[in-house]
């Protein structure tokens, strides 16, 4: 603790400090002075100096009795290791030097003090500008506001105040920091070739020293100082006392120069002297309070998610997890031998990392995802394969995951449509989705249709989990969870690709990342963009592509990895957004059996777009190797409309026009769709409509694991606490749109016609433990899910709020039988939460689980055969419009009852290495899924209807597979992959499938080949859908949709 | 409005026998229309024969109100072949080929007129329904002044429909008339022997429901396919008819509507409601046989049944109360009365919606849903 002690006086004893003692002292006479020219009188200047930095009731007040306590508190955090201390610029900075370097040496040469004054100007100009941008962030981003109130509440300003900051501030401050200085002072060592420094004193940049010296501390101080004309030019103290004056705050976030706020706007000359009254009108917290102000900032922060008593549940449930993991602090935990499979576990995808971090997620899926040592079916898509075929549609990623079913929808996977043994696929929404193990979805728990979905390219990891191993994730534990890996922050060297490819209908894919760092400081930054003209003929003809584009942030900071305990701060920022031209209108299947990939003009009008912000701050702890914590807060916030056509304004629903509708009325209005008739009266209108949703969701999540060997017995419990709010906000609205000449054009303004508000507040939590007795493991575990919601409906005045509370047990079983060979069971409860708008009595989806199989690995050859059985007391189904249901019962739930669903997954594959670095390999996977619902009974809900006892579920096929054939040589790889799948049901049923029903059966082929040309470079070709086959994906929302035609792409990646 | 369903549990309903006595109920009614289309056939003839003559003329408009009045009885009937292909088992728009109002494009029917293309052998192959039928009979007798297209259409721009002289205009439309008149009178037929048992024998497919029938293969299946019938006054005679015109259901954008109201041109939209009423007590009470009323005794809803009789009671008691003046002048004369009508229909059309399907396990047709009640 000794380093913890010092800690404490670092803000008087470093002279890189402002408030360096010395520079503390000389603030007197500097200020002295600074008034002396101002007032031209001793006297005057001796009080205003007196009166605004000396005077006692300034260093007695309540307020400067915090800004110590604030300072102090800091410096015991960072000596307890929770706060970074020693940042890591120099590792940022080897990085980038390292980077470059492999790019190229320029091997400038230049006197060194040349060098130095520039590196003193650029250092101090990024530095200046830098923490403007962050500071004026503080202020504009409303979570941010609510840390950076703690310096604001000040209510009076002395040289302390400049640490009264949250810690979380500070640590943002300090990353900004490294960031900066690493950067830049890498980019100087690159230039030059010599070790860069800015021009010093005291062993600290001079120009800040110097600064600080001249008043650097009267900017916290009641010292009226204005620099005149010359705040133009330089933020003076004056001006930066006018931005902490109750009110006045959107000015002067500059900090030296005045250049920022210029740019920004921002800019208030000080004038003539003011007295100001400091402070906050309404602070988070109480000035003098220093718990109210390390909490009161996070709760204010957390309040804007999460309501008061919800806050608190989380809090008190986190704090034991917290102390679990202190407490169990590294000398406490005797060293043990860590398993192979452990090693395992704990991995990265290994890409880009030459250096092992600190385990920063938690995955219990075993990398190669083949045969994994888990009790539950668990797999993964590993970044190898995901790279082979460069598919960016989820659903073709997927498609060799037994027992996971998709129901694509517009060819590409933008909206991806996913179910897991039964689970209704529509917009995924009874699949627990996270990436990084955080949801992903727009609003999960109040609207969880996954209207949003990541650019799968980007990914490095796709880890499916059924059975017992869903227990551990959710809500939804019916079918399971998916969870997107992405990547990780380079811990070895400065490193990055680019992917860039090219093919049909002017398709473009754009991949990018970047990054560097160590084991204690490293960012990346990575983007995808893609766009096509798209493959579908708009009557008239028309854009029917899309440009979407992903960006994505990560920093991270760790303390020494040379600690026994070692922390790690993680920052994630998303920004992702589309455009589409998609609509909802599919085709008869008259003209889906001549022209598939036609679009009526009546679709014209369609478009969606949308956009995500998302952040993640991650602080994870590992306490030697048996105990890690990582605790994750998590924002995002999706904004989308969709402008598309919802119905006739008369005649027959748009599903039930394109079955037939070649005869009778129906062949009018098919004419009006098509263009080829006018629409003539009230009833032949268009009604086109933008659906306009705002979701939000955040939450802070927490997953501890500890492990222990107790007698014969290894143990690895896991403790999980998640406390989540979102919101879903809908405003539709619709117009009537006449048919005229084959365009449809506007009769009248939008009229809104929905406007609710759904949110979800959730705790969730969970506890597993993974029990190990020689060959045996036991897996229990138990999560439990409390959910409030809130259904306001503002058209029909509606408010419905309810709680559900549900304990959702499991337990799997796995034994090593022989070496090769492996068996395992499980059994669990599953559970989907019921709709917010659903009345307080209607039920959740429940089912009760079971699973058992065996797995054999041996030589290569690897296989594994799981039956299932999902008992569903009450299947439901939740009404969206891509499941055909109307905007009156969007977000309703129509529940089914008992429904068995049960079936066989299988899996076949093994690899032939053959001489010469040359090698086959190959895998096959099978499904069979059979579904019965119980009773007879009919429903709104346009997939169940009419249901009688003994039905089959719809979209669920009975058969479905892949085969992947793979021939590896020396310098690349070719590939052959078929999806199979058998017919499926538009509607419930059973025996014959109805034409008008029917999804018939498909086969598909891609192709994928790369070639390594270079070290660096890798050129590649795929083909989707090689044979050209046209096929049918599905009849919702309205009519026939085609699968994606044949579509190449040539592309090169470049790796440094 | 959430349509209302019934989850879960079994149905104990016994509606074989209701279905075995419906063909009874709805062939008559086939038969009694089928044969007014023949009169109708006649009294067109007739004046096409004498384009000029009023007597002639006022004779086919007469038996037009004739066989339009039985028509809206068996409009209800839409079961099987008469019912749309989109949505009904067995549907083969059979109703749409005779009347199908409201996507009637008398635009269209003038353009035939000048064009003549009504001549040709294949003209109901080349056409859609909205330029044949007993609507488009409607306009050609009872319209004769001037076409119903806009200014730019290309038979007013190119002068071909002022080409045509007063005379020359009777008579095409006469002749067209003919062409129709015929035509309704076959479609009526085919409809009819769809359902003889020495025809097609749907009454043979509807009493067979989950006993053999190749349409209905449950006895539920029959029993919905009655029952979406019934929803007839439901998005028909209230909405279309009714709720469109009166600005209560979307559709019209200023209130009242006088030109979405049905039967524009012989103003016999109030008989019509009637008609349909009848027509829907007919399916309903199963005539002098089972129907649903029986179902719903027999499940011990007689209280269900009690209102469902009292609703149609004062439904009917509603339209009758709005006179002989059609509903589109009634709009600006009596719209109170207009108002009332249409509550009245509702709330028997809400029992319909909202009781019925929880008592006998139906399913409710999804158009149902739509409006804004």
């Amino acid at each position: 603790m000794t380093d913890g002690w010092r800690e404490l006086f670092v803000p008087l004893l470093d002279p890189g400090q402002r408030t360096y003692l010395p520079a503390l002292l000389a603030s007197v006479p500097v200020a002295f002075l600074l008034m002396l020219v101002v007032l031209k009188d001793v006297r005057a200047a001796a009080t205003a100096v007196s009166r605004g930095l000396l005077s006692p009731s300034l260093w007695r007040h309540r307020s400067t009795v915090l800004d110590l306590q604030l300072a102090l508190a800091k410096g015991l955090l960072r000596g307890m290791g929770l706060l970074p201390s020693a940042l890591g610029a120099a590792s940022v900075a080897i990085a980038v030097i390292h980077g470059l370097r492999s790019w190229t040496d320029p091997g400038l040469h230049a006197a060194p003090w040349l060098v130095t004054a520039l590196y003193s100007v650029v250092l101090f100009v990024a530095w200046d500008a830098s923490r403007y941008a962050l500071h004026r962030l503080m202020h504009a981003v409303p979570a941010l506001w609510e840390l950076h109130q703690v310096h604001h509440s000040a209510e009076v300003l002395t040289p302390l105040t400049y640490h009264r900051t949250h810690p979380l501030e500070s640590a943002l401050y300090q990353l900004r920091g490294a960031l900066v200085t690493g950067g830049v002072a890498g980019v100087f060592v690159w230039l030059f070739g010599t070790s860069a420094a800015p021009a010093q004193l005291v062993g600290v940049s001079a120009a800040g020293f110097l600064l600080n010296l001249l008043g650097g501390n009267l900017r916290h101080s009641h010292v009226w100082i204005s620099y005149g004309p010359l705040e133009n030019w330089l933020i003076s103290p004056a001006q930066h006392q006018i931005h902490h004056a109750v009110g006045r705050d959107e000015s002067n976030y500059g900090v030296w120069l005045a250049l920022w706020d210029r740019l920004g706007g921002s800019l208030e000359l000080a004038g003539p002297s003011q007295t100001l009254e400091m402070g906050l009108a309404d602070a988070n917290h109480s000035p003098d309070d220093l718990l109210g102000a390390l909490v009161g900032p996070l709760r204010g922060a957390a309040l804007r998610a999460f309501p008061r008593p919800v806050w608190l549940l989380a809090v008190g449930l986190l704090l034991p997890v917290v102390a679990f993991a202190q407490g169990t602090a590294p000398g406490d935990t005797e060293p043990e031998e860590t398993e192979t499979e452990d090693e395992d576990e704990t991995e990265e995808s290994g890409e880009d990392e030459d250096e092992e971090g600190p385990d920063e997620s938690i995955t219990i899926v075993d990398r190669r995802g083949r045969t994994p040592r888990v009790a539950g079916s668990a797999h993964v898509v590993d970044a190898e394969e995901l790279e082979r075929f460069e598919h960016n549609d989820i659903h073709r990623v997927l498609a060799p995951v037994p027992g996971v079913y998709v129901r694509d929808e517009d060819g590409w996977g933008l909206r991806p449509n996913i179910g897991l043994r039964g689970a209704n696929s529509d917009r995924s929404a009874k699949v627990a989705l996270e990436e990084d193990g955080v949801l992903l979805g727009p609003a999960p728990y109040s609207a969880p249709a996954a209207y949003y979905f990541p650019i799968t390219t980007r990914m490095v990891g796709v880890e499916v989990f059924k059975g017992p191993a869903a227990t551990a994730h959710g809500p939804h534990t019916v079918g399971g969870a998916i969870n997107l890996r992405t990547r990780s922050v380079p811990q070895g060297r400065f490193s990055g690709g680019l992917d860039v490819a090219y093919g049909s209908f002017n398709s473009l894919k754009l991949h990018g990342h970047v990054g560097g760092g160590s084991r204690t400081a490293g960012a990346m930054l990575e983007g995808v963009l893609l766009r096509t003209d798209g493959f579908k003929e708009l009557d008239g003809g028309g854009d029917t592509g899309f440009l979407k584009g992903e960006l994505m942030f990560k920093g991270r900071l760790a303390t020494d990895p040379s600690r026994p305990a070692q922390s790690v701060w993680e920052l994630k920022l998303g920004y992702a957004g589309e455009q589409s031209r998609e609509t909802y209108l599919g085709l008869s299947d008259a003209d889906f059996a001549e022209t598939p990939y036609r679009r009526y003009a009546a679709s014209r009008e369609g478009l969606m777009r949308w956009k995500r912000a998302q952040a993640e701050l991650a602080w994870s702890l590992r306490a030697g190797k048996n105990v890690d914590v990582r605790v994750v807060g998590y924002y995002h916030f999706v904004d989308r409309s969709w402008t598309k056509l919802n119905a006739l304004s008369g005649g027959p629903d748009l599903h039930g026009l394109l079955l037939g509708g070649e005869s009778g009325q129906g062949a009018v209005y098919m004419g009006i769709l098509r263009g080829e008739q006018d629409s003539e009266g009230a009833d032949q209108n268009l009604l086109i409509g933008t659906n306009l949703r705002r979701f939000h969701a955040g939450g802070v999540q927490a997953r501890a694991r500890w492990r222990a060997q107790i007698g014969p017995v290894r143990n690895e419990l896991e403790v999980g606490v998640r406390v989540h709010r979102d919101q879903i906000a809908r405003t539709h609205d619709e117009a009537a749109y006449g048919m005229r000449d084959a365009e449809p054009v506007a009769l009248e303004e939008p009229v809104v016609i929905t406007e609710n508000r759904h949110t979800a507040t959730a705790l969730a939590a969970h506890v597993t433990d993974e029990l190990a007795i020689g060959p045996l493991r036991v897996l229990p575990g138990v999560r439990l899910e409390v959910i409030g919601t809130r259904a306001v409906d503002e058209l029909v005045g509606e408010d419905l709020a309810k709680t559900q509370v549900v304990a959702l047990p499991g337990v799997g079983v796995h034994l090593q039988a022989a070496p090769s060979l492996s068996v395992l069971a499980g059994i669990h409860r599953g559970f989907s939460p019921s709709a917010p708008s659903a009345p307080a009595e209607t039920k959740p989806e429940t089912s009760a689980n079971v699973e058992a199989g065996a797995r054999f690995d041996y030589r290569g050859v690897y296989a594994e055969a799981i039956g299932f059985y999902n008992g569903y007391e009450n299947l439901t189904g939740q009404c969206t419009f891509s499941g055909g249901c109307r905007d009156d019962q969007l977000g309703d739930q129509f529940n089914a009852g008992r429904v068995h669903v049960f079936g066989l997954e299988a899996l076949l594959g093994g690899e032939i290495d053959l001489p010469q670095g040359f090698g086959l390999y190959g895998r096959v996977t099978y499904t069979l899924t059979g579904s019965r619902f119980a009773s007879t009974f009919v429903s709104g809900f346009p997939q169940f209807g009419l249901v009688e006892a003994g039905d089959e579920l719809p979209y669920v096929p009975v058969h479905q597979g892949s085969a992947n054939v793979g021939f590896r040589f020396p310098i690349g790889t070719i590939e052959l992959g078929a999806k199979a799948q058998s017919a499926m049901r538009d509607v419930a049923g059973q025996g014959t499938i109805a034409p008008t029903e029917l999804i018939p059966a498909y086969v598909v082929l891609d192709l994928a080949a790369n070639v390594q040309i270079s070290e660096y470079v890798v050129v590649y070709a795929t083909v989707n859908n090689l044979t050209n086959r046209k096929y049918m994906v599905s009849r919702r929302p309205f009519g026939a949709r085609p699968g994606m035609p044949l579509q190449a792409m040539v592309g090169a990646k470049l790796r440094f | 409005m959430r349509p209302a369903c019934v989850e879960g549990g079994g149905t104990s309903l016994d509606a074989g026998p209701m279905l075995e006595g419906l063909p009874a109920v709805i062939l008559p009614l086939l038969d009694a229309a089928a044969e007014e289309a023949a009169s109708l056939e006649d009294a067109v003839e007739a004046w096409a024969s004498v384009p000029g003559g009023t007597d002639e003329l006022g004779e086919a408009q007469a038996a037009w109100r004739a066989a339009a009045d039985a028509w809206q009885v068996a409009e209800v009937l839409q079961i099987g072949p008469a019912a749309p292909s989109t949505s009904s088992r067995g549907g083969e728009d059979g109703r749409d080929e005779i009347y199908s109002w409201p996507t009637s494009n008398p635009c269209r029917v003038d353009q035939e007129i000048v064009e003549e293309g009504y001549l040709t052998d294949s003209y109901f192959d080349d056409n859609l329904v909205n330029v044949y039928g007993l609507d488009a009979l409607e306009y050609l007798l009872f319209h004769p002044g001037l076409n119903a297209c806009a200014g730019q259409h290309p038979i007013n721009e190119d002068g071909t429909w002022d080409a045509l002289s007063p005379s020359e205009l009777l008579s095409r439309r006469a002749t067209f008339a003919r062409r129709l008149a015929v035509r309704v009178r076959g479609d009526m037929d085919v409809l009819v022997t769809a359902w003889e048992p020495s025809g097609g024998d749907f009454a043979g497919e509807l009493a067979s429901a989950g006993t053999g029938s190749t349409v209905y293969t449950t006895e539920l299946q029959g029993v919905n396919a009655v029952f979406d019938a019934l929803f007839y006054i439901e998005l028909e005679t209230k909405d279309a008819k009714l709720g469109v015109p009166l600005g209560r259901v979307e559709g019209c954008g200023a209130p009242p509507c006088a030109d979405l109201v049905e039967s524009r041109w012989a103003l016999e939209s109030t008989a019509h409601l009637a008609a349909n009423l009848r027509g829907f007590r007919a399916l309903y009470f199963g005539g002098e046989g089972l129907g649903f009323d029986d179902l719903l005794i027999g499940l011990g809803e007689d209280e269900l049944h009690g209102r469902v009789d009292s609703a149609l009671n004062a439904a009917e008691a509603s339209i009758i109360a709005l006179g002989d003046a059609d509903v589109g002048s009634l709009l600006t004369d009596a719209p109170a009365d207009v108002d009332a009508a249409y509550d009245a229909v509702k709330a028997l059309a809400d029992l319909l919606k909202n009781e019925l399907p929880l008592v006998l396990i139906l399913q409710v047709p999804n158009e149902a849903g739509g409006d804004n009640d």
